[in-house]
């Protein structure tokens, strides 16, 4: 399979007089295969937007290689009909209606006026596309967003947080169109916060986090990464559960009366080590990573009651590994 | 040419666009209105008074020169009061037209007319240039197009073409109905005066720097916002210059005697451009009185535009776009 997008050693440093400089990327990779929709992680200013932007010319790289469509992101230009992007919440100019705005996109970019109407239909607009942008909520100008980014017929699609503002129905609907373009197709890059969103709609993700890629790969096979064999088992006597269990090499914890155990050959160990006691189980459920908690976990952006976490800053970590604390279970005493 | 198409529509389409002209507009009927209520058609009496003061100027005249002519041929210490040429103006050059108070005369007023109107204009272009790249600079708009069209002098240049195109076509017109107006004001409540071709020549060539002044303006006006990113920081830019230099320098100058001061300042330049060639007095050192051509003036307005447009087109291709 041939790359749409491949990013190596991506640096990026802001220097301002007053805040002196900051890195935003840090040697980042990227690599987003043809015909994928691929998901683009991070916490706020991990550098999501900076790489979208440097990728599409807008920022000027200090180090790193970058190519889009088989060409290096330098010739951007020679690759751009092929391309349509959104970063954040594009400004569109409020006088002007929807139906205007993509219209003057399409005379800026040489596309038939047809494909206007076309695209404010796929995306929900066509009957308020006469008013002006001024009079569209927030979730509107997200699908006239959506909508300018399709007008080109792209092969590859940039998407910067298009849910925002959308409401159930609209992220249904752009959950429903991500699967078209990509079934017919379109190579969709994604960078959105909806976890369970990429979670349903991605092949592959890249996560991030200051600046830096910290997990990548097929959605299965990140989450199987961090598949930790944990189970969660109900019991009348979970005090005398957890001895046998760790008299039987089990790691066991408790979670709010119930146990989380690890450490055996499977579910079949657990119920036999128990039910050999006289111990029936009453729950057991094998915990499976999902998105959001492999996310928070890499990222260190698990909230903390009394410590919430800080843009740019990692949460409470566990001094002894460097990992981040679990605050939802707690290890048995 | 499709992206110039796009432009200028935003252009014509933007709210600030249509409140600059209204207000042109009104500071243009206040100028007419004012002008209408201070003239009157000169009647017979009028000019009978204006008849009787022309020839009144022309007698002392040419007693003037009949008695510096005397004093230069006798001799006398009274001689050296008189300039070196008694004839420096013709008598015959005394009209009537010169002396009809409370009556609009079209070609005695219009030129200090026509200096106003560059001015006005100039500040239009530079307000209606500096918020539309300021205001996409700063709103994102600009990079939604880059995302479209990734030629950072092409969206840029487009975007100046269209301001220049609108600023010089505005003010070509604006300029045609301003003169008009007033010429038919003068014809039908004032007096219009002799208008010889000479006089229409220099009257058009001089409406033309005006409007060349005005385009220069939006030009500098673009440049300054796509450098500082702000239609504000454009406009703060400029009226710190005006304040600080223009006005703060002058003062110091007068106070500490350095003169000549005038090649010093951009408006002595402008002046020249749209006015005419400007004298200044450059002291008591005998070197008598300076001059600074409309050609350097024109140079200086020139230079400058091209200087400012080339720094913006140069940043701009380079800069991080957040």
């Amino acid at each position: 399979m041939t790359a749409a997008i491949e990013i190596s050693g991506l640096h990026k440093t802001f220097r301002t007089m007053r805040r002196g400089e900051r890195t935003a990327l840090d040697g980042f990779d990227m690599l987003v295969e043809k015909g994928q929709v691929h998901g683009f992680l991070g916490p706020n200013g991990s550098g999501k937007t900076t790489t979208l932007r440097t990728l599409l010319g807008l920022l000027r790289a200090d180090a790193g290689r970058m190519s889009i469509l088989g060409v290096p992101s330098s010739r951007f230009a020679d690759v751009a009909h092929r391309v349509g992007a959104i970063v954040e919440s594009p400004a569109f100019f409020s006088p002007f209606t929807g139906r205007k705005t993509l219209r003057l996109l399409a005379t800026a970019g040489g596309i038939p006026m047809t494909r206007v109407d076309e695209v404010l239909t796929t995306v929900g607009l066509r009957d308020r596309a006469d008013e002006p942008v001024k009079a569209y909520s927030l979730g509107m100008r997200q699908r006239l967003a959506v909508a300018s980014a399709l007008l080109k017929h792209p092969e590859l699609l940039i998407l910067d947080e298009p849910a925002n503002g959308l409401d159930p129905s609209g992220i249904h609907a752009m959950r429903t169109l991500m699967s078209d373009l990509a079934a017919s197709g379109v190579t969709v890059l994604l960078s959105s916060h909806l976890l369970s969103e990429i979670e349903q709609v991605c092949d592959s993700v890249t996560i991030i986090d200051r600046g830096r890629r910290v997990a990548h790969g097929p959605v299965s096979v990140v989450l199987a990464g961090h598949d930790t064999g944990e189970h969660l088992v109900r019991v009348a006597e979970p005090a005398r559960a957890a001895s046998l269990l760790r008299a039987a090499g089990a790691t066991v914890r408790d979670a709010d009366g119930a146990l989380v155990v690890s450490g055996l050959a499977g579910p079949a160990a657990i119920s036999e080590t128990l039910g050999r006691d006289g111990l029936w189980l009453t729950e057991l459920t094998p915990l499976t990573p999902d998105l959001e908690s492999v996310f928070l976990d890499l990222t260190g952006t698990r909230p903390h009651p009394a410590d919430p976490p800080q843009i740019g800053v990692p949460a409470v970590r566990d001094p002894q590994d460097g990992g981040v604390i679990d605050l939802d279970v707690k290890e048995a005493v | 040419m499709n992206l110039f198409r796009a432009e200028l529509s935003r252009l014509l389409a933007r709210r600030f666009s249509h409140i600059m002209l209204i207000v042109l507009v009104a500071v243009f009927g206040v100028t007419v209105a004012t002008v209408l209520s201070s003239t009157h058609s000169p009647d017979a009496g009028t000019w009978a008074a204006a008849e009787d003061t022309a020839s009144s100027q022309r007698n002392s005249l040419i007693q003037w020169q009949a008695n510096c002519e005397t004093a230069k041929i006798r001799g006398t210490e009274e001689a050296s009061a008189f300039p070196e040429d008694c004839r420096t103006r013709d008598p015959n050059e005394i009209k009537a037209g010169d002396f009809l108070w409370g009556v609009f005369v079209f070609t005695h007023e219009i030129r200090g007319l026509t200096v106003f109107l560059a001015v006005y204009l100039s500040f239009f272009g530079f307000v209606l240039a500096a918020s539309f790249v300021g205001a996409e600079l700063s709103s994102g708009g600009i990079t939604n197009l880059l995302l479209w069209r990734p030629q950072r002098s092409a969206v840029l240049g487009a975007k100046l073409a269209a301001v220049l195109t609108c600023v010089t076509a505005f003010a070509t017109g604006f300029t045609v109905l301003y003169v008009g107006t007033f010429y038919l004001i003068a014809a039908g409540a004032g007096w219009v005066g002799e208008t010889p071709a000479t006089f229409w020549g220099e009257l058009v060539t001089m409406c033309l720097r005006g409007v060349a002044l005005s385009v220069a303006a939006a030009a500098c006006a673009f440049a300054l916002a796509t450098l500082a990113r702000h239609t504000a920081a454009a406009l703060g830019i400029v009226v710190g210059y005006f304040l600080i230099w223009e006005a703060g320098a002058r003062i110091v100058f007068e106070i500490v005697g350095a003169l000549p001061y005038d090649p010093y300042f951009l408006s002595t330049y402008l002046s020249a451009f749209v006015n005419g060639d400007v004298e200044y007095w450059s002291g008591y050192d005998g070197s008598g009185d300076l001059v600074i051509t409309q050609l350097s003036g024109g140079l200086v307005v020139a230079g400058l535009t091209a200087a400012l447009i080339a720094a913006a087109f140069a940043n701009f291709r380079r800069r991080d776009l957040v």
